[in-house]
């Protein structure tokens, strides 16, 4: 709260300074307001950094959640093979048996930023600090200076009101749409992305206004490292030819728009090139094309300024008609054929899902499973942002009644993220900034009028008995009650504000997934904590052998390398949907047919995660349906979703479920041996479904065998049985073994000639 | 020539042969082994020799491989024990004879014609062997270990009496031994698990078939049999902050039979159920024992903190335990790997001698490992890291062997180490001790006595320790600060 007040204090500070004239009172003041803002920017960056620190000492400095599993893997490899060997990066631990080119497949700002503070650290300063340390708190560090850069940002689009820019500074500190991405141990993309986001933006603005080489030049190296960060960079990429465009159409063509976005583009994009994953895709994909036809409609307005200073204006209008006309129909023209014959790329999967929300569910269901690909429910708004969001289209109205040129920028970029938000709930990290400083702008104003208070107070107490200004006095002070009220529910709401934000920060966002807490204590009073997950990555760690494959849904591909160190299947990258509708169809068939499968990809063990005990809703039974609908899509006459469901139309588990629901791997691997842990022999309840697991209604497991389940059973792994020796088919021997005198029929093992 | 070669030979043989028959009997020989709680196979020998006269050494042949089996062996003049003015030359020296895998104990400067010597060794648990290699289920929790004996010692003397008593002193609820088929020489003497030899030997002859002859002692043995295939332990002193820093990585192997099928959790549960919580041979939960006051501790290993861990202090004793519990249940042959560590004060490992001209001597006393009860330390590495501007004067690391002989003394290598904010070429100095095959037990490890100790006598500077990099620090922000005014100065200048 200090760091509001602190601002507004400067505010008066800065605005006592103006009121007087007096050289030396002058100077004095504005040392004391530089202090001042020197104090708040420490404050600032202090509480961005430590309300981000809650799971660090609720836990302990670990990596979160999935995909900073993998970038945290990839920075080991960098910081121990340096810069080359990290670009050439074959990984063949992943995506076994075909690979993955990691070095040209993702984007490496992360880890040699991460890479670069460890150097730093250690062979520099001499400061020795573990890379898991640096990744851990990487995030944290960065989001002080998105503060800053918040601020800068604020204030260059506003005015040059500082009261507004500490204020936005203030709100993306501590804001939960950002604190979400970037909590200590969340080592992914965005918590670096946010802050050159910004910081481009910032830079760009900066631009656009001075018109200058240099800050434009400043503005393209942003926007490299951006690139060089996050897939979202399209965003800006698309953002700022939007923001010349409108200002275009506005007729407000400038020379200082032209050599800013000019230098802008030119390096920004030919600095992006140099990044292997992004390669020629800014001239290549459809994504790009709107910053290159900007450039071309730029050139063009450079011309037509040109050709308007040297003929009339009547002649001008014709020329400007027929070259629009022209050019966007040889624009539109050019994109299409390029597009038909190959050689501009189309648009891509969640390209399309972001304009129509069912696109995804229909054509590809690998990008609709990913929760964080939903649509945005509506109290997540609230959530995320608080009082911020009813401040936001105040803060919007307020640019539209200025309407200068980076009040543009302003408005677009919320007009589209507001939209992008609604349509996927991880976007709404993108829009949070925005929020943030619309909302600041909107509460500086409030504020800038309210607490012009000084001389309404002088007014009221020096004329106390001058009785023919009492009517105006009255008024005086009416208003001024008027005044202090707003100043002080504003204040009220800023209070309101925090406490929502530590209470989100603490509650909803510091868990890092990995461990969860039970809720329990012990004797000393020491939380107990459920940490299977590692407990099962860690046998899997130091008891199995190293070249062990292991198969396992996708969402565990990088923990398992990461923690466990094995190769896996498929893992969070996604890039090969077959693949993983390979390991989708396994575990949706009978346990015949995914031994076979997994017997040809060499997979040594199977790994599940099941709720059921513990009461776990995020565990695989709960996401088979997606295995089955991906896996559906690539065999649609082997998988059928709807067999799974009871013929009402259900998804369930106990004795009603369907008969492939019961013979599919899943099911059988997820309530092998459950049945009976409770003290009654025949039965267990399922706690995530509430539904009662009978032991007659789980077949047995006649491929695979159980080597390891977790202490409360969230994690199972399965060994796939060896073959057996005399080629009989393992379903077999498991009758022959467990028929106990019965007379069992068996097939005659198929033999065929071998070629070694 | 060859005649005269030959001759010379001859006489050879007739010295020796005439060296060993003439001289030396065996009066009476007692065999005690005893097999301890913590996988402790000790074996004293007492022996009353006369006709030493003009002997020299003592040959005692061994029962096992001198370097595989044995882990210590110490031999010790009874009569020069009971008298008190010698109590110092008690222990007899003896060298190893790899030909004939016997020790020669130098008898020379005993006076008396009869010897009454003990020979104590300890064997390493390498010995014991599990006879059963694997259990059917969980709940089939009998393990039986067994070490085999000769039925009568091995000897190039003549024993005119032999006795043998073996005990087991488990607490267990079996106290028998068993032995391999149709032996029947060994009876049960009482119940506290003392077997004798049916009837006293005597007059056994120089390597006579019974010696040869060897005989397996069973016992059940119902705990984790853990080996330490590495212990790292690295010390950190800091003057500056009077702590001394305990880092310590173990990979630990069960040794016990493995499950004949897998790990099933239900199972398990049932087992823990039955056993009200016990985990029969896998290990669920270990105690290692720390020096008292420490503070700061951890435990974790490659994937981070695991949770379960419990730090007790004991008011009345001198030592705190730390209660880990293993991220999963080590069964059979199962690995498990972790790092522990703690902070505790400096003065209760480093005393201070003297000082002179500002520096000051110090001496660190540090037991080898502190660990835990029951393991057997197979390879061990002790990084001892002291503070920059530090002199060692001389280093102390025991021979936790002490055998004669053996190539297991411990290796000690000086190597820099780059500690906080150091910039200079005056690194820190790491002290590497490193013990490689030694099986040591880690109960013998935690005996307080100077045996279980490294030393290390270092001086330290002063102003080296405690001001210089401080000083060194303030200068180079004192620089920086500096410059950043003088460029400030230098842009107004040029303004002008």
């Amino acid at each position: 709260m200090s760091v509001e007040t602190k601002s507004t204090a400067a505010q008066s500070a800065v605005a006592a300074s103006t009121t007087k004239n007096n050289g030396s009172y002058k100077k004095i003041l504005a040392t004391v307001s530089l202090f001042l803002k020197l104090l708040i920017f420490i404050c600032l960056i202090g509480a961005a950094t430590t309300s981000r620190l809650f799971s660090v000492i609720r836990y302990e400095s670990i990596i979160h959640e999935f995909d900073p599993w993998f970038n945290y893997r990839a920075t080991r490899y960098l910081v121990a093979n340096g810069f080359h060997k990290f670009l050439n990066w074959f990984d063949d631990r992943t995506w076994y048996p075909l690979g993955r080119v990691t070095g040209g497949t993702l984007y490496p700002g992360l880890m040699t930023s991460s890479g670069f503070v460890w150097y730093f650290m250690n062979h520099i300063l001499k400061i020795q600090i573990d890379i898991r340390n640096v990744c851990v708190l990487f995030a944290p560090a960065f989001s002080g200076i998105t503060a800053i850069f918040m601020y800068l940002f604020t204030k260059n689009c506003y005015n040059d009101d500082s009261v507004a820019g500490f204020l936005s500074a203030a709100f993306i500190a501590i804001a939960p749409g950002y604190i979400s991405r970037s909590v200590a141990g969340s080592y992914d993309n965005e918590a670096i992305a946010i802050t050159l986001l910004m910081s481009t933006f910032y830079l760009w603005i900066k631009a656009m206004r001075t018109g200058s080489i240099a800050w434009a030049c400043s503005a393209a190296l942003s926007y490299f490292y951006m690139v060089s960060a996050w897939g979202g960079y399209v965003f800006i990429t698309n953002l700022v030819p939007l923001h010349v465009f409108i200002l275009l159409l506005m007729g407000r063509y400038s020379s200082k728009i032209y050599s800013a976005y000019s230098v802008w583009y030119c390096i920004g994009t030919l600095a992006s090139m140099q990044i292997p994953f992004v390669g020629f895709l800014p001239i290549r994909s459809n994504d790009h094309m709107a910053s290159l036809g900007v450039f071309g409609l730029l050139q063009f307005f450079m011309f037509g300024d040109y050709i308007k200073s040297k003929i009339s204006s009547a002649n001008f209008k014709i020329f400007l008609k027929t070259s629009v006309v022209a050019l966007i129909s040889i624009g539109v023209l050019g994109v299409f054929s390029l597009t038909y014959f190959g050689l501009i790329a189309p648009w891509t999967g969640r390209f399309y899902s972001l304009w129509d929300t069912d696109y995804a569910k229909i054509h590809i269901p690998i990008i609709a499973s990913v929760s964080e690909h939903q649509p945005t429910a509506w109290p997540s708004f609230f959530f995320d942002t608080q009082f911020l969001i009813w401040l936001f289209p105040c803060g919007v109205f307020l640019l539209f009644m200025e309407l200068q040129d980076e009040h543009v920028f302003i408005i677009v970029y919320s007009v589209l993220c507001s939209y992008f938000a609604g349509v996927m709930v991880r976007l709404m990290l993108t829009l949070t900034p925005i929020i943030c400083a619309c909302a600041a702008i909107a509460l500086s104003n409030v504020f800038k009028y309210n607490l012009k208070i000084w001389r309404s107070i002088k007014f009221v107490i020096k004329n106390r008995k001058d009785n023919r200004k009492s009517n105006n006095r009255f008024t005086e002070l009416c208003t001024l009650i008027g005044k202090l009220i707003t100043v002080l529910t504003f204040l009220g709401y800023l209070i309101l504000f925090v406490q929502h934000c530590t209470w989100v920060t603490s509650n909803a966002y510091s868990s890092p997934s990995v461990v969860l807490q039970s809720g329990n204590h012990n004797e000393d009073g020491s939380p107990i904590f459920i940490d299977d997950f590692r407990e099962a990555y860690s046998w899997l760690r130091y008891n199995t052998a190293e070249d062990s494959k292991v198969a396992a849904w996708w969402d565990y591909g990088y923990q398992i390398g990461g923690m466990a160190d094995r190769t896996t299947l498929v893992d969070n990258n996604t890039w090969n949907n077959t693949h993983i509708a390979i390991v989708g169809k396994a575990m949706a068939s009978e346990e015949s047919i995914s031994y076979e499968i997994f017997k040809e990809h060499d997979v040594d063990y199977v790994l599940i995660i099941f709720g059921g005990l513990l009461g776990y809703s995020g565990d695989d039974i709960n996401k088979f349906l997606w295995m089955v609908r991906i896996s559906e899509g690539i065999w649609p006459e082997e998988i059928n979703e709807p067999s799974f469901f009871t013929p009402d139309g259900q998804y369930r588990v106990d004795s009603a479920a369907s008969e492939t629901m019961k013979n599919c791997l899943m099911y059988k691997m997820s309530y092998h041996d459950y049945p009976g842990i409770f003290g009654n022999p025949n039965e267990s309840t399922d706690r995530v479904r509430g539904a009662t697991i009978e032991a007659k209604h789980v077949p047995d497991l006649k491929y695979f065998e159980e080597v390891f389940t977790s202490e409360n059973w969230l994690v199972r792994i399965y060994k796939l049985k060896d073959e057996d020796s005399q080629g009989r088919d393992l379903a077999d021997v498991y009758d022959l073994e467990h028929s106990a005198g019965k007379k069992v029929v068996m097939k005659k093992p198929k033999l065929e000639p071998r070629i070694e | 020539m060859i005649c005269n070669s030959i001759t010379a030979f001859m006489l050879l043989l007739v010295v020796q042969f005439s060296h060993f028959i003439k001289a030396i009997n065996i009066d009476f020989f007692n065999q005690l082994i005893e097999v301890n709680e913590n996988r402790l196979l000790i074996d004293r020998n007492n022996l009353l020799i006369s006709d030493s006269n003009d002997a020299t050494i003592f040959k005692f042949k061994l029962q096992y491989d001198y370097n595989d089996f044995i882990s210590d062996l110490v031999v010790i003049d009874n009569l020069a024990k009971s008298n008190e003015n010698q109590k110092s030359n008690s222990i007899l020296p003896y060298s190893y004879d790899s030909s004939t895998n016997s020790i020669d104990v130098d008898i020379t400067g005993i006076e008396s014609a009869d010897l009454d010597i003990d020979i104590v060794i300890q064997y390493s648990s390498q010995l014991l062997k599990t006879e059963n290699q694997v259990i059917s289920s969980l709940a089939d929790d009998i393990q039986s270990l067994y070490f085999p004996i000769h039925k009568t010692p091995l000897t190039n003397y003549h024993i005119d009496k032999f006795e043998r008593t073996l005990v087991k002193s488990l607490v267990d609820d079996s106290k028998a031994l068993r032995f391999s088929d149709q032996e029947t020489s060994f009876i049960s003497l009482n119940d506290n698990g003392e077997y004798i030899n049916k009837l006293s030997i005597t007059d056994v002859e120089p390597n006579s078939e019974e010696q040869i002859d060897t005989v397996n002692v069973y016992f059940d043995f119902n705990k984790p049999l853990l080996t330490v295939t590495k212990a790292i332990r690295n010390v950190y002193l800091s003057h500056w902050s009077n702590t001394i820093q305990f880092d310590e990585h173990y990979i630990i192997e069960n040794d016990v039979p493995k499950l004949a099928k897998t790990f099933k959790r239900k199972e398990y549960m049932s087992y823990q159920s039955m056993k009200h919580g016990g985990s029969g041979l896998a290990l669920s939960q270990f105690e290692a024992v720390l020096p008292k006051g420490s503070f700061d501790h951890y435990y974790r290993d490659d994937l981070g903190m695991i949770t379960t861990m419990r730090v007790l202090h004991h008011p009345r004793a001198n030592f705190d335990t730390f209660a880990l519990k293993p991220r999963y249940p080590v069964l059979g042959s199962w690995n498990y790997i972790f790092n522990i560590g703690w902070y505790n004060k400096l003065e209760q490992f480093s005393h201070f001698l003297s000082s002179s001209n500002g520096n000051q001597e110090f001496l660190l006393e540090l037991p080898v490992l502190n660990g835990a009860s029951d393991l057997i330390y197979q390879n061990m590495t002790i990084n001892v890291i002291l503070p920059e501007g530090v002199k060692i004067k001389s280093i102390y690391a025991p021979d936790l062997n002490s055998l004669p002989g053996t190539d297991k003394n411990p290796k000690v290598e000086f190597n820099k180490f780059e500690n906080l904010f150091d910039y200079s070429d005056d690194k820190s100095t790491e002290v590497k001790i490193t013990y490689s095959d030694v099986n040591i037990n880690s109960n013998l490890l935690k005996i307080e006595n100077s045996d279980n100790k490294i030393f290390v006598k270092y001086e330290i500077n002063n102003f080296k320790v405690y001001h210089e990099k401080v000083l060194r620090l303030a200068l180079w922000i004192f620089l920086a600060l500096i410059s950043v005014y003088l460029l400030g100065a230098i842009n107004d200048n040029l303004r002008k």
